[in-house]
Parts: structure tokens; C-alpha cells; sequence
């Protein structure tokens, strides 16, 4: 990808080099640019971006029915006809890690889309009304942190059915204590700039200034975070399903996939490590576009400001 | 005439944990379509709290408007509820502030953070909105304005930037604009330019100007009257011309004798006035400059003084000051 798009004129200086055409538009072209320049986190967008594309056209790509049981072909190596190999049941593995792929990705986004938005929102009202409000959310907040996350989860999908919905809910509403303390604190930041005191001064209403003053300047945070709660999100699910309490079978998840695995992981390894793989791939990419996410939206990285 | 705003015996005390601050203690003024009011004053003086009081926009806790009334066309600002404050800031009464580098939010383009206020208060539509978003922008001397309405603040220099909130603050046409020191951050020759556009856009458009300022040598050319502030109270009040040549108070004469001038000798030192401003936390029982002033005696330290009048227009609060303009003419004090 070339940055320059203008040819340099001729008297142009290392500094002072810009045309029209290089100005950044707006700060999210400045983001998009910076956020180039991270590689790891370029690959990772392209790796998640393939494996969810893969697994979201599932039906369309997989070779086999992912509920087609083939009991003349089990626990089968891979192979040619079977790329990933097949389980106790002879189904095809590489079929069903795309529709596990399905359910874990979009339990990790919509319980990250729950979460973040939740912990947004109570940050933002907690920080910009502060006094009492503050205390009473933060306090909330600290409660809800101090509660361990696995057994309750056990606790409440024992008691809901499981579902994508319900499990993205019950996710999202387990994670959003760390994105309300990071939003509190930089709403906290921002709402003593000097542009928030001038659209004050014009009239707005707070919650016009809450929602269309700070928050967009709270994004990077609010955006790094998001990322980061897909891949725990991801975690959580494949725990869950791991314990038998995810998503139920025959649909398959990664993590009950692996649940699947768990008596021949000594003999037959490959059940386990493809399921294992595709989680680690995606958390892990996940992770890194967060970091480069954290890198181009970190508004004292300047040095590098065309 | 019957002047737009008048401000009457405003108080402004801060509650904080070190005490109660004194900010602005019972002080008065009044603007007129088309006249410009600076007020002058070193820094903690009070200037900005009075200003933010009148705006409704004091943070409270731990500031408090605890006394006075802001009438603005025949209302008391001070008695609004928060919705009803609110439909006043921005259409009314506008406010630009000091620095226009943090002023913008820099999210949001220029254009919509110009047609914030028309939507908000006239109900503007959108193509009607960035029509007027562009007349002012004219307005305010930016060239090429429908190219800047989609830009982002960082796309523009300090000098556009304050034009920008220029246009802003008088896009729904208030009729009182107050301009927190406009000029501070900017280098002086912008500073020119911007206080010309102020002046030609108040000939054209008419509203009262409050010009909240620490540069005595800005004033002369903007202002119709000067009100000197010191630790919360205004010690003197005149028409532009009576502050520079027959200033009243010593605090008066000590500001002008510390600006440097352009004709005299060179290596002179410039005066500065002795001390520190006082500490807010007591109210003050005598003249709140009697411990820096050179023509301090007995009456300074017992009584504090009211604003006397001078003459039609020039107020001074000092004891002393008919003694003092018998024997020392500015210049030749002590």
C-alpha cells in the first residue's frame, strides 16, 4: 500500500511536504493510517476476517451436513475426503469447526456488543454526573466485579436454555464492569475540556453532550475493549461448553467440540487440536487487532502523524 | 437607552474544603446594544467567574451564585431553572472562549458543530442549517467556507479556529457575547485580526460585548468602558478614555504604569505593583487593596469603599481618591 498519493513538487521539504490531496480527512482516515502500520494486527484482521467469513457461509462451503452421522467412517485421521478427520460419531471435523465457528463468533461479538454497550453507558452517566451517581454505579460496578464469573455462568445458563441469544446476554451482562471504569475515567478526562464548556454555552443538553460531545472521544478505549471482550467472550462460551452447560449438541460449538474430544485426546489427538486451534487463532488475533486498535486510536501516539 | 444586560450586586462564593472563597463579591455593570464593556483584571479576579455565573454555566459544587440578579430583557438569569437557562446560552447570550486549540471538539466537523446551536434553538433542517453555517462562516472572514464545513477542527490554524467559534457563538444572533480573553492564545497579529472582525461583526450585527481581558493595551481600541476588577470587586468603572487619562485608582495607575510603552527610555525598568493578591478565603472588612497600595493609611484599613462617583460615567472605589488627585498626577507616584 503506497502512502503517497500526490507526486512531491519539486521545492517540497521533509516536514512541510503535504499536498491537499495528503491531508487526512477526518480522524478516522488518521486511525485507518495508523493502524496499517501494525502488522500483526493487519494479518489478524485478515485472519479473523477469513475465518468468519468461512464460517459464516458455512452451509454454503462445508463439504458435509455438520449433523451427518457416518458411523462406517469414525474417528477417521485426516485425510483428503475428511481434511480435519471425523469424530466418534464419524462426522466430518472441518465441517463442523465452520459451524462451531458460527455459534462461538457470534456469541463473542453480540456479548461484546452487550457488554460494551452496557459499560458505556453506565461509565459515561457514572463520570460525567459524579456525586452521588458515581458512588452508587462505581459501587454497583465493584459487586458485580467481586462476583466470580464461571459459576454464576453455570448457575445461570442451568437455568435459561442455551441458546446463542441467551448465552450472548448472560455473557454481556457478566462483562461490562472493566469497559464502565474505563469509559467513568475518561469521561472523567473529557468533560473538563474546554469544547465541552463551549457547547454548554451554546445550549446543549447533557445528554446531547454525553452522547455526541465524549463519548466519540472516549472511542479508542471503548473500541480496544470491545475487541478484547470478543475473544474473552469466545473463552467463556468454550468454557461453558466445555462443562456440558453451552450450547447443546447435536449443534456444535468449539468448545463442545473439545468437551467431544476430551476421552481420546491421548489416541486421537486431532479432535482436540483443531477445535483448540480455531479458538486460539481467534482469540488470539482478536488480541492483537486490540493492540493495534490501542496503538492507532491512542491520541499521545503523534509521533508518527503524517 | 436601557442597556441589554444588567448585572447587579453578583456574588459568587466557591465552597470548598479549604473554605469559602470570595470570588466575586457584589459587583455591578451594564451593557448596551452595541457597546463593548471590558473587564480588566489580573488573574483570580474574578473576571471569568462573573461571566461563567451570568452563563448559568458555573460548576456547582462546589461554585454558587449566592446573591444579585442578571437581568437580561427584563428577566433575572439567575432565578432560571437549568431547561430554561438553556434555551437561553447560545440564543441569547453567547460565550468564546480562550483557547481555541481545545474549544472544537475535535471529533465532530466544523459544520455540524456550527449548526449545533441553529438546530438546537431556531429548529433548523439540515440544508437550511449549513446555508446559514456558511454565511457565517463568510461572516467571519474564512475563505472558501462550503469546503470548511466538512472539515475537521486539526484541518484549521488557531486564528481560523477562533473565527470558527467566532461563528459559532453568533450564529443564532445573541444578543449579548461574552469574550472570555479571545486573544490570549493566539500571536499578535492574529490577535488584531481577530479583534477588527469582532468590532466590524458588533457594527454590523449589533450586540453588547463583554471583553474579559488582562491587556490594558487591547482594551483601548475595543472598548467603550473599562471595569478594573480586583479580588472580586470592581474598583473602578469609566468610560474608555477616563481609565487611560484620568485613572482613579492606585490599582488603576499601577496597571498602566506596568504596561511597557512605545516612546521613552529604553532601559527603564517596567513597574510592577508590590505583593500578592489577597487570599479570597476572608471577606474583606477594608480596601481589598490597601496591603499593596503605595497611598495606603487609616481609613484604607478600617473601611472598605463603595464606588464613589468621579464624574458622569467614572466610578472609583478609594478613600482617598480626591487627595490623591490633588497631589500626584499618574506618572510621578512614589
Amino acid at each position: 500500500m503506497s502512502e503517497a498519493q500526490a507526486p512531491p513538487s519539486p521545492d517540497s521539504q521533509a516536514g512541510n511536504s503535504f499536498t491537499e490531496g495528503d491531508l487526512p480527512r477526518s480522524p478516522g482516515s488518521l486511525v485507518w493510517r495508523r493502524l496499517r502500520r501494525h502488522k500483526p494486527a493487519v494479518a489478524s484482521f485478515a485472519v479473523v476476517g477469513a475465518l468468519a467469513a468461512a464460517c459464516m457461509a458455512a452451509p454454503l462451503i462445508a463439504p458435509y451436513p455438520f449433523d451427518a452421522i457416518d458411523l462406517g467412517a469414525i474417528r477417521q485421521v485426516p485425510s483428503l475426503t475428511h481434511w480435519m478427520g471425523t469424530d466418534d460419531l464419524g462426522r466430518d471435523l472441518f465441517t463442523r469447526i465452520l459451524f462451531g465457528g458460527r455459534v462461538s463468533i457470534l456469541i463473542g461479538i453480540f456479548s461484546a456488543i452487550i457488554g460494551t454497550g452496557l459499560g458505556s453507558l453506565i461509565g459515561a452517566v457514572s463520570g460525567f454526573y459524579g456525586g452521588r451517581v458515581d458512588n452508587l454505579l462505581m459501587r454497583f460496578t465493584d459487586v458485580v466485579y467481586s462476583i466470580p464469573t464461571l459459576p454464576l455462568l453455570i448457575v445461570l445458563s442451568s437455568y435459561s436454555q442455551a441458546v446463542v441469544a441467551s448465552m450472548a446476554l448472560i455473557i454481556g451482562l457478566l462483562s461490562w464492569m472493566p469497559t464502565a471504569r474505563v469509559v467513568r475515567g475518561e469521561v472523567l478526562a473529557i468533560k473538563e475540556r474546554a469544547y465541552v464548556e463551549a457547547a454548554r454555552s451554546l445550549g446543549a443538553r447533557n445528554l446531547r453532550i454525553i452522547f455526541k460531545h465524549i463519548l466519540p472521544n472516549a472511542m479508542g478505549p471503548i473500541v480496544v475493549g470491545a475487541t478484547l471482550a470478543v475473544g474473552n467472550a469466545i473463552i467463556l462460551e468454550s468454557s461453558l461448553s466445555f462443562l456440558g452447560l453451552g450450547v447443546q449438541p447435536p449443534i456444535p460449538t468449539w468448545g463442545n467440540m473439545l468437551m467431544d474430544a476430551q476421552a481420546t485426546m491421548a489416541t486421537k489427538p486431532w479432535l482436540t487440536i483443531f477445535p483448540g486451534l480455531a479458538i486460539l487463532l481467534v482469540v488470539l488475533s482478536v488480541n492483537f487487532m486490540g493492540d493495534g486498535l490501542q496503538d492507532a486510536l491512542d491520541p499521545t501516539a503523534r509521533q508518527d502523524l503524517p | 437607552m436601557t442597556p441589554v444586560l444588567n448585572v447587579r450586586n453578583l456574588v459568587t462564593r466557591f465552597h470548598t474544603e479549604e473554605g469559602v472563597v470570595h470570588a466575586v463579591n457584589g459587583i455591578s455593570y451594564s451593557v448596551e446594544a452595541g457597546e463593548t464593556l471590558a473587564i480588566v483584571g489580573e488573574s483570580g479576579s474574578g473576571k471569568t467567574v462573573s461571566a461563567l455565573s451570568i452563563m448559568g454555566l458555573l460548576r456547582d459544587p462546589p461554585g454558587r451564585v449566592e446573591g444579585g440578579e442578571a437581568i437580561l430583557a427584563g428577566r433575572d438569569l439567575l432565578g432560571l431553572s437549568p431547561a430554561e437557562w438553556r434555551k437561553v446560552r447560545g440564543r441569547k447570550m453567547a460565550m468564546i472562549f480562550q483557547d481555541p486549540m481545545t474549544s472544537l471538539n475535535p471529533v465532530l466537523s466544523i459544520g455540524y458543530q456550527l449548526t449545533e446551536a441553529l438546530r438546537r434553538h431556531l429548529k433548523s433542517t439540515g440544508s437550511e442549517a449549513s446555508a446559514r453555517a456558511e454565511e457565517m462562516l463568510t461572516l467571519v472572514g474564512i475563505p472558501n467556507p462550503r469546503a470548511r464545513l466538512s472539515d475537521h477542527p486539526h484541518q484549521l490554524s488557531g486564528g481560523q479556529r477562533q473565527r470558527v467559534m467566532i461563528a459559532m457563538a453568533l450564529s443564532c444572533n445573541p444578543s449579548v457575547l461574552i469574550a472570555d480573553e479571545p486573544t490570549t492564545a493566539l500571536d499578535v497579529t492574529i490577535q488584531a485580526q481577530i479583534v477588527d472582525l469582532v468590532e466590524g461583526l458588533q457594527n454590523r450585527l449589533g450586540m453588547a460585548i463583554i471583553w474579559i481581558t488582562h491587556d490594558l493595551a487591547l482594551v483601548a481600541g475595543l472598548a467603550h468602558k473599562v471595569a478594573v476588577m480586583y479580588a472580586g470587586h470592581i474598583v473602578e468603572e469609566a468610560p474608555v478614555g477616563e481609565i487611560y487619562g484620568r485613572p482613579k485608582h492606585p490599582y488603576t495607575q499601577g496597571l498602566l504604569r506596568s504596561m511597557p510603552k512605545l516612546y521613552g527610555a529604553r532601559r527603564e525598568r517596567l513597574d510592577s505593583i508590590q505583593g500578592q493578591p489577597p487570599d479570597l478565603r476572608r471577606p474583606f472588612h477594608h480596601c481589598p487593596f490597601a496591603p499593596r497600595c503605595p497611598h495606603v493609611e487609616e481609613p484604607c484599613r478600617g473601611k472598605r469603599p463603595d464606588l464613589q462617583p468621579v464624574s458622569p460615567g467614572h466610578a472609583v472605589a478609594c478613600w482617598r481618591w480626591e487627595e490623591l488627585a490633588g497631589e500626584s498626577k499618574l506618572g510621578d507616584a512614589p
